[in-house]
């Protein structure tokens, strides 16, 4: 491993993340996390260089992703505080090998207190249907089987990218029953379902939930059939930005393969980029009324208090500032 | 192919299978070559035994029909053309020869006719500027779409994919023929987008007595995310799609299809545990549609039960005795 190799490795989970090719958010942001070491630790005085513009791109991966937001923000605080403890000249890697312990200590005890929780929820007999690919919400499941709870399980593919299928295929490895359908379905198959739980990408001020496209349209569902609907979501997913009125942004990508299928190009390939274009946003938006439920590592609350609760992670950010300034400050202590 | 002792010609064996395979898609087009399915059978009959030739025609309108068994439309073609060959009492093979043939010509000229008489009626609902939004792909919903834009109406299409079977490829195709600028969307994107949309306008595979709405899966999912964003919901909908049978209380059966049109083989055989599931049909409730426009008029989805009555014989019983509610029989001509 030397520096070259290190960038073309982050450069290329860059790629994933930004074409959603990571399934599940807190996935995507560690990914980001463990190749931004490997940059910290191989390369050495160019770091102060290429931080602030790695970091950079890493926000513009995945632009409304509080997730990766909170993560890098996370690790970069505690890379800083290692570093002004650490004696100059001293190893750099042992700070950076520390702090990226330290990143996955505290989102597998997010993870841990969630499912602990969440699974509390889920009683024998039910039929919960999920959407997309969420680390959370399968732990969540994979605990209530292990307390016993006999269920089963109804996934959505989750186009475009399909996570679902990932998450279909995890979930029978758990031996759960599972059954795959397209999102087409999600209100056929909803009269047979009890519960909802989903993932988050973030969760704004006035507790509405951005996550996978589709997302909204189960919630949607759900409230029509009196289901009750649940997001599993650590915390570090509130986006402080939006209680001073930023919106979240959600970003449509413009990628035909994403929609149409290689085997069926040939059909629009005549007109599309001209009198067909195809649009895809990756993620949308839950209003908070269609979330009975947020269940966050301190509890199940409303999705409108998750504001108050999460004041107590932004202060372990203290002073809190944003991953953009955290950066350079680490660019320049690296001596 | 021997079916009952007869031989079914090779042309009706090939429209039945392009029928079952979905090759041949939409009611419409269904119906109409169930229609020409006997016209053929029909021609292609030898010899002069007028009794042979009429159980042979009811083997091959069974054999029609058997197809595809949740599309009303094929059994309502069929029903139209067998129920006047019998009114008119051949007594001859050729004239029951002809009577097949010139009431499925009547059939498709019909059918073919609604599809423009609708594609006018329902232009008339698009108002200048709309953005409008289609699910699947349905003859009648592109006659709307492109009659409103030769009317210079139409700004933009949204075109839902429509999976498992992306029929959303074929209506992109076809809109942007008719030079209208087409967005090609997930279906899950639906909500998504809704906000930008004036007014929904679909197609249908069968419409019950009560006015619900059977059509490609999702059809009910776009309905209730228009309802919550006060878009107009507008199905087209030939009558021939509506169903005589749900009158007398019978459920519209859904179809469920191979778990392989949603995933690869390969991928069914890695994960031997998860059970795939493609009803290929949905149910919108009524209250979720503006209007079904139809050859006949726009109407309210309650009216459903009028036009069966009066179109397609379906008679209500008086009341008896009294404290029966009433009963419902479908008079078979």
């Amino acid at each position: 491993m030397d520096c070259s190799k290190a960038l073309e490795g982050y450069l290329r989970v860059l790629g994933d993340v930004s074409e959603a090719r990571v399934p599940g958010s807190t996935e995507a942001a560690l990914r980001l996390v463990h190749a931004l070491a490997e940059v910290l630790s191989y390369c050495g005085s160019d770091v102060p260089r290429l931080l602030p513009q790695l970091v950079g791109r890493a926000l513009q991966a995945r632009p409304g992703s509080q997730t990766v937001r909170s993560i890098l923000q996370l690790f970069l605080g505690k890379v800083l505080e290692l570093l002004a403890s650490s004696e100059e000249g001293s190893l750099r890697n042992e700070p950076v090998g520390r702090a990226v312990a330290e990143v996955l200590k505290y989102v597998e005890g997010v993870r841990e207190a969630i499912a602990e929780i969440g699974s509390r929820r889920v009683e024998a007999g039910d039929t919960v249907m999920t959407y997309s690919y969420s680390t959370t919400v399968l732990r969540i499941l994979e605990r209530a089987a292990k307390r016993g709870a006999d269920f089963e399980v109804y996934v959505a593919e989750s186009r475009p990218i399909a996570e679902g299928r990932l998450m279909a295929s995890a979930l029978s490895r758990l031996d759960l029953k599972t059954t795959l359908v397209v999102d087409s379905a999600v209100r056929y198959v909803m009269k047979k379902v009890s519960k909802v739980f989903v993932g988050a990408e973030a969760i704004a001020a006035n507790g509405a939930v951005v996550s996978k496209v589709g997302t909204s349209v189960v919630a949607l569902v759900a409230k029509e059939a009196r289901v009750r609907f649940y997001v599993a979501a650590g915390l570090y997913k509130f986006s402080p930005e939006t209680v001073f009125g930023d919106l979240v942004v959600i970003e449509e990508l413009e990628s035909p393969e994403l929609v149409v299928p290689q085997d069926r190009l040939g059909e629009v390939a005549l007109f599309l980029g001209r009198s067909i274009r195809t649009r895809t946003p990756l993620y949308d938006v839950t209003p908070p009324e269609y979330v009975d439920a947020v269940i966050t590592e301190r509890g199940l609350i409303a999705p409108q208090v998750v504001f108050y609760f999460a004041r107590e992670f932004l202060s372990t950010q203290s002073p809190y500032v944003s991953v953009e300034k955290l950066a350079e400050e680490v660019a320049r202590l690296w001596r | 192919m021997e079916v009952g002792g007869f031989r079914i010609p090779e042309e009706v064996v090939r429209i039945r299978e392009g029928i079952r395979s979905m090759r041949i898609r939409g009611a419409g087009n269904i119906a109409r070559n169930g229609a020409l399915a006997l016209a053929i059978a029909a021609e292609r009959f030898t010899g002069e035994d007028l009794g042979a030739f009429l159980r042979y025609m009811e083997v091959v309108a069974d054999y029609v029909r058997s197809a595809r068994p949740t599309a009303v439309s094929l059994p309502n073609a069929v029903s139209y053309v067998m129920s006047r060959l019998e009114r008119s009492k051949p007594t001859s093979v050729e004239e029951g020869r002809r009577a097949v043939v010139e009431s499925s010509k009547e059939f498709i000229e019909y059918s073919e006719n609604a599809v423009r008489l609708i594609g006018e009626l329902g232009a008339r609902r698009i108002e200048q500027g709309d953005v409008l939004m289609t699910h699947c792909h349905s003859t009648v919903a592109v006659s709307v779409i492109a009659t409103a834009s030769r009317q210079g109406k139409v700004e933009r299409v949204y075109v839902k994919e429509t999976r498992p079977a992306f029929q959303g490829l074929i209506t992109a195709r076809e809109l942007a023929r008719e030079g209208i600028d087409v967005v090609l969307i997930p279906d899950s994107a639906v909500r998504y987008y809704m906000k930008k949309v004036d007014k929904v306008v679909v197609g249908a595979d069968t419409i019950a007595a009560n006015g619900a709405v059977v059509n490609k899966i999702g059809t009910s999912v776009v309905a209730l995310v228009a309802k919550e964003a006060r878009v107009r919901f507008y199905v087209a909908s030939e009558t021939y799609k509506f169903s005589p049978y749900t009158i007398l209380g019978e459920l519209v059966p859904i179809e469920v299809r191979d778990p392989k049109e949603v995933v690869d083989p390969s991928w069914l055989a890695e994960n031997p545990n998860v059970r795939v599931l493609n009803p290929v049909f949905d149910v919108t409730p009524p209250e979720y549609v503006d209007a079904i426009i139809t050859e006949r008029g726009v109407i309210p989805p309650q009216l459903a039960a009028l036009i069966l009555i009066e179109q397609y014989g379906v008679k209500l019983l008086d009341a008896y005795p009294a404290h029966r509610s009433w009963e419902l029989r479908v008079d078979s001509e």
